[in-house]
C-alpha cells in the first residue's frame, strides 16, 4: 500500500496542474464565440449558446489583425531562417577553426547573453534610427536577427562533429563554404529545424522591441496589433478574446508539430550535457 | 562566415551597452541632444521616489514569481520522472503556455480577474483585482508564473533523467525513505540544472517588460511599475534619456551582479561539501 500511494497522489497532482494550465486557454477560446454580455454572465456557461465567428470577422476587420499576422510572418520567417543559418555558420567557424582572439570572441558574444534587452532599447533604437530603420518590418529584423544563444548551441553541438570528416573534405579540394553546405549544413540539420522552431516562436511574441520601433498600423505585429486594439476598445473583450486566439493559434500548431525536437532541445539544457 | 555575426554583435550589442553608459551620464532627450552633466543623474535616483519604488516592485516581482514557480516545477518535474504513459501528454500541456504571446497571455488573465471575470464568478467575489494596489502585482506574478512553470519543468524532468539510477536505488536500499532521497541525493545532485534554472528565471522575470505593461501599464499607483516599465516611460513617454539611461545602467549591473552572484554562491557551497567529505 504505502508504495502505490505516492505516485497516485503524484498524478492527482500533474493532473490538477493540467487543468489549472488549460482553463485559460479553454475559457478563452470559449470566451471568442461569445458576446460581451454572455461572457460577463453568471454562471458562465463554457458553451455559448449562439457561438457565431463574428468576433473573428471583427478582430480582423476593425483590430487589423490580418495584416499583423502577416507582417508577424514575415519577420519570424525571416529571423529563424536567415538567423538561425548565419548564427550556425558562426558556431561552426569558432568551434572548428583555430585563430588568434578566438575564444575571446567567443565569450564575448556569450556573455551579450547577460545584457537584458530593456537596458540598452534607449541607444539600439537611436543606432536603428540613425540607420533609418523605424517604422519598418527591416527595423524589426534586423536588431534581432541572431541571439548569442543560438551560437553558443550551435558552437557546442559542432565541437561534437568527427575532424576527419572536415579535413577530408579539404584534402579533397573544397572551400570552406563547400565544406559548410556539403558537409556541415547537412550534418547539423536537426539542431538547425530545433533552433529555427525557438526562434519562430521567439520573435512571434516579442513585444518590447515592436512597440518601441514601429508606429503605424500597417507595420504592426500581432501583439502590437492586440495592443493597440485594447487600448483603443478597451472594453470590447470579446475581440480582444479571438485576437488572442488568432495570435496564439500559428505557435500552439508549430509546438505540436515539432512537439518532440523542441521538447528534446530544451531537455538538452536542463540536462546540462 | 564569421563575419556577419561579429558585426551584428558589435552594432547591436556592444556599441549600445557602451553608448547607453556614456548617455547616462548626459543629459538627452530623443531628439538628440547631448549634454554631458557628469553623475548628476545618479544623483538624482538616490533622491527619486518613483525610481526607488520600482526598484523595490522588481525585487518583489522577481522573489514571488520565482521561488514558487521553482518550486512547482521541482516538484512537477520530479513527479514526470515516474514512468507513465501520459507523461508525454502532460509534458506537452504543460509547455504550451511557454510558446504563447505574452500579450495574449497578459490580456486573458486581465479578463479572467476583472471584476465580473470567471475567477469572481466562481469564487462568488466581487473584487477588482488589478485596480486594487494590493493585488495587482499578486495577479501579475500568477500570470507570470503561469506562463513559465512548465518550461522549467521541462528543464527539471530532464535534470533528473541525469541523475544515474544506481545512486537513488543504493539509497533505497540503505533505508532512505522518498522524501530522504529527495532532499539528500536527488537535489544536490540536480545542482547545475538548479543554478541554470534560477540564473534564467531571475534574470527573466527581473528584466520583464510585457506582463505588468500589458495587465495594468504599472498601475494602479505604481503597485507594479517594474525597473524595465519605468525606464520605458522615462525615454519614450517623457523623452528623459539620460535619466533613463542611468536607470538602465542600473539594471545592467543588478542583472550581471544577481548572475554572477548566483553562480558564486552555489559554487561555494560545493566546494565547502566537497571539504567536510
Amino acid at each position: 500500500m504505502k508504495r502505490h500511494l505516492p505516485p497516485f497522489i503524484g498524478i492527482l497532482f500533474l493532473c490538477g496542474m493540467a487543468v489549472l494550465t488549460c482553463v485559460p486557454l479553454l475559457w478563452a477560446l470559449s470566451g471568442s464565440f461569445q458576446t460581451n454580455s454572455s461572457l460577463a454572465a453568471t454562471p458562465y456557461s463554457w458553451f455559448p449558446p449562439e457561438p457565431s465567428p463574428q468576433n473573428y470577422a471583427d478582430a480582423v476587420s476593425v483590430g487589423n489583425s490580418g495584416r499583423a499576422i502577416l507582417n508577424s510572418l514575415v519577420v519570424a520567417l525571416i529571423i529563424s531562417s536567415v538567423g538561425v543559418v548565419v548564427a550556425q555558420m558562426a558556431g561552426y567557424v569558432l568551434a572548428k577553426h583555430r585563430f588568434l582572439g578566438r575564444d575571446l570572441l567567443f565569450w564575448t558574444i556569450v556573455s551579450t547573453m547577460l545584457i537584458p534587452f530593456p537596458a540598452i532599447m534607449v541607444p539600439v533604437f537611436i543606432i536603428a534610427r540613425s540607420f533609418g530603420l523605424v517604422d519598418s518590418l527591416a527595423g524589426l529584423i534586423l536588431p534581432g536577427l541572431i541571439a548569442s544563444s543560438t551560437v553558443f548551441f550551435m558552437r557546442q553541438y559542432m565541437q561534437g562533429l568527427p575532424d576527419e570528416l572536415l579535413e577530408s573534405a579539404r584534402v579533397d579540394g573544397a572551400g570552406e563554404w563547400t565544406t559548410y553546405w556539403r558537409i556541415v549544413f547537412p550534418l547539423a540539420w536537426p539542431v538547425l529545424i530545433s533552433m529555427a522552431l525557438l526562434t519562430f516562436v521567439g520573435s512571434w511574441n516579442n513585444f518590447l522591441w515592436p512597440l518601441v520601433v514601429i508606429q503605424s498600423p500597417e507595420n504592426m505585429t500581432i501583439p502590437l496589433a492586440m495592443n493597440s486594439f485594447k487600448g483603443q476598445y478597451f472594453n470590447n473583450n470579446v475581440v480582444m478574446l479571438a485576437m488572442s486566439v488568432l495570435a496564439t493559434l500559428p505557435v500552439v500548431v508549430l509546438f505540436l508539430l515539432g512537439r518532440r525536437r523542441i521538447l528534446d532541445s530544451v531537455m538538452v539544457s536542463g540536462g546540462l550535457k | 562566415m564569421l563575419i556577419p555575426t561579429v558585426v551584428y554583435f558589435a552594432v547591436w550589442m556592444l556599441a549600445p551597452t557602451v553608448y547607453g553608459v556614456v548617455l547616462s551620464f548626459t543629459e538627452s532627450s530623443l531628439a538628440g541632444r547631448v549634454d554631458f552633466v557628469g553623475v548628476e543623474n545618479y544623483v538624482g535616483l538616490a533622491a527619486d521616489k518613483q525610481f526607488l519604488g520600482s526598484l523595490w516592485t522588481t525585487a518583489a516581482y522577481t522573489l514571488q514569481v520565482v521561488g514558487p514557480c521553482l518550486i512547482l516545477a521541482v516538484i512537477m518535474g520530479r513527479l514526470l520522472t515516474a514512468r507513465t504513459r501520459l507523461n508525454s501528454v502532460f509534458m506537452t500541456v504543460f509547455f504550451i503556455p511557454f510558446v504563447l504571446p505574452g500579450v495574449a497571455i497578459g490580456i486573458v488573465f486581465v479578463l479572467l480577474f476583472q471584476q465580473y471575470g470567471l475567477v469572481n464568478q466562481i469564487a462568488g467575489g466581487d473584487h477588482a483585482w488589478l485596480s486594487d494596489a494590493r493585488t495587482a502585482l499578486i495577479v501579475v506574478s500568477a500570470a507570470t508564473i503561469w506562463s513559465m512553470v512548465g518550461y522549467y519543468t521541462i528543464i527539471f524532468a530532464a535534470g533528473y533523467q541525469q541523475i544515474p539510477p544506481e545512486i537513488t536505488e543504493a539509497a533505497t536500499i540503505d533505508g532512505a525513505g522518498a522524501v530522504r532521497r529527495f532532499f539528500s541525493i536527488e537535489l544536490p545532485l540536480l545542482r547545475p540544472t538548479l543554478i541554470f534554472a534560477l540564473v534564467t528565471s531571475v534574470a527573466a522575470v527581473l528584466t520583464d517588460f510585457g506582463m505588468p505593461f500589458i495587465m495594468t501599464q504599472g498601475g494602479p499607483a505604481d503597485a507594479t511599475l517594474t525597473l524595465p516599465l519605468l525606464i520605458y516611460n522615462q525615454s519614450f513617454m517623457y523623452g528623459a534619456v539620460g535619466k533613463s539611461s542611468a536607470m538602465a545602467v542600473v539594471l545592467l549591473i543588478a542583472a550581471v551582479a544577481l548572475t554572477i552572484v548566483i553562480v558564486r554562491a552555489t559554487r561555494e557551497r560545493v566546494r565547502r561539501e566537497r571539504v567536510t567529505r
